[in-house]
């Protein structure tokens, strides 16, 4: 497997606070990785520097062998984005959002034309696509948002809580549109705090508290080291008595 | 073949505000219902009460018994003037009793022969009623001091007042003093919903990120952005001109004949883009300041009153407008090249000024919003 995101040592801190402390870890191509921690643990801060939009404090980050900061622009053409509370522009339909994204990656329009069309069918999202988003369900939506990520077919995805929010039929779907992406060959990294989604999606897990990587493996190789069973519990031996549950910012 | 970033990110903004009820309101139905009313319906209600005041006769409250009586028995009797009888004092001016009083003393011909203010009107300048009252009363005094009192001037010729103004410049005026402070207003109010939107609307809604992680530089999305509320801005701007140019050529007499034509509208709508673009830049960049929509439009308030105000005052400034420092400052400077315009007064090298110091300080603002793009706490300030 080769790897497609490579973190070492990564640290951002907002002022004096360190948001993440010198993470290491890699996510190879066919690979779910998935990020665990209570809220506040970084999750979401990890995301957005691989995502290029904050930039590291110190530490590297590659994707694909670009670097993050020096070649951002290399970086945002090979990854696909779901962001936490990713939302639609109400005004707009699924299709335009899909053709206005497209573009934006720079898709020759007769390319685009067939990924959107594609992306509609592949997502069952054939009924809403000339529908205005601000009247669709919570699910479709983030059908529409994870079609939006994929519009330029990035080889690397970065998906924050992808089933946050969603039903339990929509939020099926989604995971099952996880598993296929891994078939697809592309790495996947995803952040969740639902140990069951965890469990059943992840090749590997990263947990982290405080900013910190405190344990990182497959499941085998977690319950092996802790000699529990469930992640579940793997995970609160890991956080302690002290999760960073009562901080805010990712 | 493949757009221009900043050219998509147009092309959507735009597509959604043409979505947006609020923009459609603010921008382009408020100019087309409100300019004409303004333009048209103020002026025409104060001349058709001014009108009904000079056809009904004037009433006056007398102090000074029959000499006074006697000095304005022509204009009772041609049903110019009405007495009210009894004693009247100022306060019933003002209480709406009478609308004018007339004081003459026992001695007035004395006075009057040794070349002295002989008789006292009393009116109230604010009240239009008393106004009328007065310029009707003094004529009938005009008149019958010279004929009764033997007053030792020269006799009273047919006079006819005709104002030039009235006929030639009544028109640019109207526009001089109504134009600028319209165009200030929707410089900001035009664009104002899309300015909420391109930023603020994007963090409430959670789009900005995934718009941020696409390839496009922040100098792509700013430029996008800015054109957008600068074309809204600039819609609305349009609108009210060609509402006030329609409007004008339905008053009585038409107004519109003052030398405003294409060649000043052009001229005028260039003014107007760099003002809009100082106001659409700062707008943008108030919108990403914000956290909410909400946030957004408060901070766009005092944008509102710091570019409106201006544009009420440049009428009361007319000793600025013709220094050349005024065509240096933010705001005013479009505002009294646009007055001095409509006035026909403009000069090349005032409308010079403005041109420079106007962009200097759009650009300014333009890189204000591109360096707030570029701010990690400005863009997830949350």
């Amino acid at each position: 497997m080769s790897e497609a995101i490579v973190v070492e040592g990564l640290t951002k801190r907002f002022g004096r606070f360190p948001a993440i402390e010198g993470l290491t870890f890699t996510c190879a191509r066919g690979e779910v990785l998935g990020l665990l921690g209570p809220n506040g643990a970084g999750k979401t801060t990890t995301l957005r520097v691989l995502s290029t939009v904050l930039r590291p404090t110190c530490g590297t980050a590659r994707v694909l062998g670009y670097d993050v900061v020096r070649e951002a622009g290399k970086v945002r053409r090979s990854i696909g984005v779901l962001t936490e509370h990713s939302g639609l522009y109400g005004r707009l339909t699924p299709r335009e959002l899909l053709w206005y994204f497209g573009r934006l990656y720079g898709l020759p329009d007769s390319l685009l034309a067939k990924r959107v069309s594609s992306l509609l069918e592949a997502l069952d999202l054939g009924d809403a696509a000339d529908r205005p988003a601000e009247g669709l369900s919570r699910g479709t939506r983030q059908k529409v948002a994870l079609a939006r990520a994929l519009v330029h077919d990035p080889p690397v995805l970065l998906l924050d809580e992808p089933t946050f929010g969603l039903d339990l039929f929509a939020a099926r779907q989604v995971r099952e549109f996880i598993r296929q992406f891994r078939e697809e060959g592309r790495a996947v990294l995803l952040s969740t705090h639902l140990m069951e989604e965890a469990e059943r999606l992840c090749d590997r897990v990263a947990i982290l508290n405080h900013g910190r990587l405190i344990a990182l493996g497959t499941l085998e190789e977690l319950r092996r080291s802790s000699g529990l069973g469930r992640l579940e519990e793997i995970f609160l031996r890991a956080v302690g008595d002290d999760p960073a549950g009562q901080r805010t910012g990712g | 073949m493949t757009m221009r970033p900043f050219w998509v990110i147009f092309l959507k903004e735009v597509r959604e505000a043409s979505r947006d009820r609020r923009t459609l309101l603010t921008s382009f139905l408020l100019p087309i219902l409100l300019v004409p009313l303004l333009v048209l319906g103020f002026p025409a209600l104060a001349r058709r009460q001014e009108k009904a005041l000079w056809e009904r006769p004037a009433r006056v409250g007398i102090v000074g018994g029959e000499e006074a009586r006697e000095l304005i028995a022509d204009g009772l009797r041609a049903g110019l003037l009405e007495e009210v009888p009894g004693r009247v004092r100022e306060a019933d001016i003002q209480r709406g009793n009478v609308d004018v009083i007339l004081v003459v003393p026992p001695d007035y011909r004395e006075r009057l022969r040794a070349g002295k203010e002989a008789v006292t009107v009393i009116f109230d300048g604010l009240e239009p009623a008393s106004s009328v009252a007065k310029e009707k009363l003094l004529r009938v005094l005009t008149a019958s001091l010279l004929t009764r009192a033997g007053a030792p001037i020269v006799p009273p010729v047919a006079v006819q007042e005709r104002n030039l103004a009235e006929e030639r410049q009544a028109g640019s005026v109207v526009l001089a003093n109504l134009l600028p402070f319209l165009v200030a207003v929707w410089a900001v109010l035009g664009g104002m919903h899309s300015a909420v939107d391109a930023a603020a609307g994007e963090k409430e809604r959670g789009t900005l990120e995934s718009l941020l992680v696409t390839p496009p530089s922040r100098l792509h999305l700013v430029l996008g952005k800015f054109l957008a509320i600068l074309t809204t801005t600039i819609l609305a701007i349009l609108l009210v001109l060609v509402a006030t140019l329609v409007a004008l050529r339905w008053t009585t007499p038409p107004l519109a004949s003052s030398g405003f034509g294409i060649g000043a509208l052009g001229l005028l709508l260039l003014i107007a883009i760099f003002l809009s673009s100082l106001t659409s830049a700062l707008a943008l960049t108030l919108s990403l300041l914000s956290r909410s929509i909400r946030e957004a439009q408060q901070y766009l308030i005092p944008l509102y009153f710091m570019v409106a105000l201006p544009g009420m005052a440049v009428q009361f400034l007319a000793s600025w407008q013709r220094e050349s420092w005024a065509y240096l400052l933010p705001v005013f400077n479009t505002l009294f090249a646009a007055r001095a315009l409509l006035l026909q007064v403009l000069q090349g090298q005032h409308l010079l000024l403005m041109l420079l110091s106007s962009a200097l300080y759009a650009i300014g603002a333009f890189a204000l919003a591109w360096y707030a793009f570029s701010r990690e706490d400005v863009v997830f300030r949350a």
